[in-house]
């Protein structure tokens, strides 16, 4: 187990160190001179020297890098060049919003995902079942950013029930406006996430009910409710976690769209307004922390997995 | 060289009958091949099919609701908005057959080469893909965006691009089973290179999966051609596209709400006409889908 652990850290290193090494290239790869594209159309040409030497940039590119990973590692992720305020506060001021949005959205996801995958998996032929598979490839299909413009269009903007533009209030200061904020984005995330959710447990579900250990459950005369809930769901989790673990970053395309779409002040719509500012410090910053923590979670799922199922091989 | 391989004639049939044969075998893959066939007639046809242009500005008329003058009313700007879908359809069945090339011309390759040979190309091949997942694929197309500028082109290649790794995972899987077959050893012994072997012999075996990727690949690209030109970052106006018509429509909720319902209703008709293509394809193949493949890049 601990060789297996100690592997698969080793190979996260390289997809970690690989992105870093993109992420900082990034600037470099700009068409024209970086420090031009740091400062704008038309710079003083005292501005242009200074940051020459605050970059560093007449030194060699392998020093260049190991600086900038320093203050990376420091939780320097530079300044944004908008307001010039730290890189890294301002995604701090972000990560709330996104977790409050993304824990109601992954509860909606799991309401709206049982029934894809209940029906769905035991009584496909049924008309519940035949219901559930349109709900699950419609959602899987409808433009997630559509979804949220017909909410504001019909819950917002025709029925004044929430408001159009989504503000950030913590739900436990006050939870009412919280709610009334979140409902309409979390909404509209949770469907693109229950569509994912429901394709891969329904999946995962049919092909262990198809076993034969669930077979002989039956045979024993288990009730149904016994088969699927302790024997067949249990095993069926397992390679749903794993999977789940590379959705993280869809996840994440997904609160872009929505939190774009209903101006919610989270760090998806962070990154948006970074890259249509082409504001490249916020973007790099954002792109690494994002990239690492994908990493990070498919890893911490990967052992998870090898953990809780003996039959893995750790070799 | 190796002599061809065996083919299998059959007798030729009629359109009609290729196609009813078509839907006993697969309703779903003959009704999502039916709209997208619609829907790209109507695309080429559009200027034969409506009396305006997609950019006449006629402000005079600006929200007029749907009427037999304006089938789906006209815009901020008094244009047609029934002519600026139509148009918007190029748009979108354009990226859907352009970008899964791409992914198809890199992903197919690296997939052959990294199973095929294995080793240190297959170790490069799979931190690479490792990179490129751990990216969200929206954020990757808007940043290659934020390099190359805007455009169709731009937004093609972004698209294109996300779409490597499943092409190679997809390809570097098959390649890894079809290697163990006694064919392949058979081609080798024979004295086929390394190229003929993994072009000639595994890629023509490893084509099932190949060609439901595509398909599905072009659902998750009119999506995200759509979700893109919402957040600006799509074509330049006044070319339509039915993303950027939606990000339009939604400043006028008051004045003109039909602006931001058809063009949505075109979007999603197309990308369940392209994922019902794509499952009718896979049960054709008798394979249970790989979910990982249909939902990876969708936003």
């Amino acid at each position: 187990m601990t060789t297996y652990i100690i592997r698969r850290l080793l190979q996260a290193i390289p997809t970690v160190f690989i992105a870093s090494v993109l992420v900082w290239g990034m600037v470099y790869a700009l068409p024209g001179d970086p420090v031009l594209a740091l400062l704008g159309e038309e710079p003083n040409p005292e501005a242009v020297v200074a940051l020459r030497e605050r970059l560093g940039l007449d030194r060699p590119l392998v020093a260049q890098y190991t600086t900038w990973l320093g203050n990376v590692l420091e939780g320097n992720l530079g300044d944004s060049y908008f307001g010039g305020e730290a890189v890294v506060d301002r995604i701090q001021r972000r990560v709330l919003p996104t977790v409050q949005l993304t824990a109601l959205a992954l509860l909606f996801a799991l309401l709206l995902a049982t029934p894809i995958v209940l029906f769905g998996a035991l009584w496909p032929q049924s008309i519940a079942g035949r219901v559930v598979s349109v709900q699950s490839a419609v959602s899987l299909s409808v433009p997630t950013f559509w979804i949220g413009i017909l909410f504001i269009l019909f819950f917002a903007v025709r029925q004044p029930w929430f408001p159009a533009v989504s503000d950030y209030h913590p739900f436990f200061q006050s939870p009412w406006l919280a709610l009334r904020n979140t409902f309409l984005p979390a909404l509209t995330l949770g469907i693109f996430v229950s569509a994912i959710f429901g394709r891969f447990l329904r999946q995962a579900l049919t092909d262990v009910l198809n076993k034969d250990y669930v077979r002989t459950a039956r045979a024993k005369g288990l009730r149904e409710a016994n088969v699927v809930g302790r024997h067949a769901m249990r095993n069926a989790l397992l390679p749903f976690v794993t999977i789940l673990g590379l959705q993280v970053s869809s996840f994440i395309s997904g609160s872009v769209v929505t939190e774009s779409v209903f101006n919610y002040p989270g760090l998806g719509r962070l990154i948006y307004t970074a890259i249509l500012q082409r504001d490249y410090a916020l973007v790099q910053g954002t792109t690494l922390i994002i990239v690492v923590t994908v990493t990070f979670i498919t890893l911490i799922v990967d052992i998870l997995y090898a953990y809780l199922d003996p039959r893995i091989s750790y070799s | 060289m190796i002599g061809d391989s065996p083919r299998v004639y059959r007798r030729r049939r009629g359109p009609i009958q290729f196609i009813v044969t078509t839907y006993r075998r697969s309703p779903s893959l003959a009704i999502g091949a039916g709209v997208i066939s619609i829907l790209a007639v109507l695309a080429a046809l559009a200027p034969l099919l409506t009396p305006y242009t997609p950019v006449e500005i006629d402000v005079a008329n600006k929200f007029m609701p749907p009427s037999g003058a304006h089938l789906f009313g006209t815009d901020e700007l008094g244009r047609d908005i029934w002519t600026r879908s139509l148009y918007g359809a190029r748009v979108s069945l354009l990226t859907a057959l352009l970008a899964p090339m791409i992914g198809l011309a890199i992903g197919v390759p690296l997939g052959l080469v990294s199973g095929y040979f294995g080793g240190w190309a297959d170790s490069i091949t799979m931190r690479y893909i490792d990179v490129q997942i751990a990216v969200p694929g929206i954020l990757l197309a808007m940043m290659i965006i934020l390099f190359v500028g805007r455009g169709f082109l731009a937004l093609v290649v972004a698209i294109g691009i996300g779409s490597i790794p499943n092409f190679a995972r997809i390809v570097r899987a098959s390649t890894l089973s079809i290697q163990e077959d006694e064919y392949v050893a058979a081609v080798k012994a024979m004295g086929g290179g390394h190229a003929y072997t993994m072009f000639r012999t595994i890629l023509p075996n490893a084509m099932g999966p190949i060609i439901v990727q595509v398909v599905i690949t072009a659902a998750v690209a009119v999506l995200l051609e759509a979700a893109l030109s919402f957040l600006g970052l799509g074509t330049v106006p006044p070319t339509p596209s039915w993303g950027a018509m939606l990000q339009i429509g939604k400043g006028y909720m008051n004045e003109a709400p039909y602006y931001s319902i058809m063009p949505g209703i075109q979007l999603t008709v197309t990308v369940v006409a392209l994922d019902l293509m794509g499952r009718g394809l896979q049960k054709l193949r008798g394979s249970s889908a790989s979910a990982t493949a249909e939902v990876q890049g969708r936003a």
